[in-house]
């Protein structure tokens, strides 16, 4: 039975292909790192919006109806003026 | 064995792989990019802005890598691209290709989800425009290529602007308009003083296939159109005072340079046999054909001074 044929690599090589990996586990956390921020941040902005949406939703439900109890404040939704 | 195994081993360098990404473009890119975000209206997340741009550079480069790896051998025959990793051998043109088409997904997947589907939409049109429809279909087809091709790298503050916005309106346009307008007098007046590697290589610039005398007077009826689209903006809402000072003086100069040119005899001799070096190659040129190396220069720095009158604009205090 024969030993199977490596490449064998010169030092120049070896050192060469360490570079790129290095390069290419730098550029692969840096892109995990990105799609983690932007997940973050998107998903922050879109909370933010939804709680604002839902307190123009309920003042202006409030507006419509007088008689229906007050809604309770959402935190961190702009507050509406009672209607004179 | 050592030399049938040598093509899978390889020695590239990550500088290698990052010359791939042609950084001079991307800078100029990049710059496009951020006018067109920052002119745009409204107030982007500046770290979603920041990402924004990133991915519109990569998505730059990564259209030059591909351009890179499917041009190498023309590459090597002109003295001004020979140097470039895969024409020199130091990247081998399959690991250009999927460096190109790997970098391209991810900066179009990261980039739409960033901002919105029509900046990632856009930036994967620029991608495809340059490296398929421009590189493989025009470059050798059409002594046209350059002024259809131009549309590819004119679109980067309309994938700024969109990336603000999510729309894509008229002014955005304009800053397209602009840098397409721009791209046939910058590139001819290179070719005029670069046609003998072109001719090499068996690329149709127009000095190749019309002759200088026709390329100048391209230039000249070019710049004739592509001043007024830059003094525009002044009178459309989208630039002020300092951007009607800078377009207009730098137009008046542009079209003096362009008239120069055109009453020169530049190309009509070839050009130097050997340039010592790239940088060489495109600024030392023979005495006849220095208008079209001054125009080639100031072009780039006219470019540069439109966009940055824009946003100058945009500090606090000098408003549109």
């Amino acid at each position: 039975m024969t030993r199977p044929d490596f490449v064998k690599l010169t030092d120049e090589q070896v050192q060469a292909r360490k570079r790129r990996n290095v390069a290419i586990a730098l550029g692969l956390v840096g892109f995990i790192v990105l799609v983690f921020i932007v997940t973050v941040t998107n998903l922050q902005r879109n909370t933010e919006a939804r709680k604002a949406a839902e307190a123009a939703a309920l003042a202006t439900v409030e507006r419509a109806d007088p008689a229906l109890p007050a809604p309770a404040p959402v935190e961190g939704a702009p507050v509406s003026e009672p209607a004179q | 064995m050592t030399d049938r195994q040598a093509p899978l081993v390889t020695t590239s360098q990550p500088e290698d792989f990052f010359q791939l990404l042609k950084p001079r473009v991307m800078s100029l890119v990049v710059f496009t990019a951020v006018t067109g975000l920052v002119v745009a209206p409204g107030h982007p997340n500046l770290l979603l802005a920041a990402i924004a741009v990133l991915c519109i550079a990569v998505g730059a480069g990564a259209a030059g890598a591909l351009n890179m790896a499917l041009e190498g051998e023309t590459d090597a025959l002109m003295r001004r691209t020979r140097g470039r990793p895969v024409a020199a051998g130091r990247v081998r043109k399959n690991d250009a290709m999927a460096f190109g088409v790997i970098l391209s997904v991810f900066s179009v997947m990261l980039l739409g989800m960033t901002t919105n589907w029509l900046a990632g939409g856009l930036l994967a049109l620029t991608i495809v425009y340059y490296a398929g429809f421009y590189t493989l279909l025009l470059k050798r087809r059409t002594p046209q290529n350059i002024v259809i091709g131009g549309a590819a790298g004119a679109f980067p503050p309309v994938i700024g602007w969109a990336a603000v916005t999510g729309d894509a309106p008229w002014q955005a346009w304009l800053l397209f308009l602009i840098i397409f307008l721009w791209t046939p007098p910058h590139s001819w007046a290179l070719a005029l003083y670069s046609a003998g590697d072109y001719a090499k290589a068996g690329i149709p610039m127009m000095p190749v296939a019309r002759g200088a005398r026709s390329t100048r007077l391209q230039i000249l009826i070019y710049t004739l159109i592509f001043v007024p689209v830059a003094i525009a903006p002044a009178f459309l809402g989208l630039g002020g005072v300092v951007y009607l000072a800078v377009s207009v003086a730098g137009g008046l100069f542009f079209l003096a340079l362009a008239f120069r040119l055109w009453r020169s005899r530049a190309g009509d001799q070839p050009d130097k046999a050997e340039a010592v070096g790239r940088e060489a190659a495109l600024y030392d040129v023979r005495a006849e054909a220095k208008p079209a190396r001054n125009l080639f220069a100031f072009s780039i720095l006219y470019l540069m001074a439109l966009f940055s009158a824009l946003l100058v604009e945009q500090l606090p205090g000098l408003g549109a």
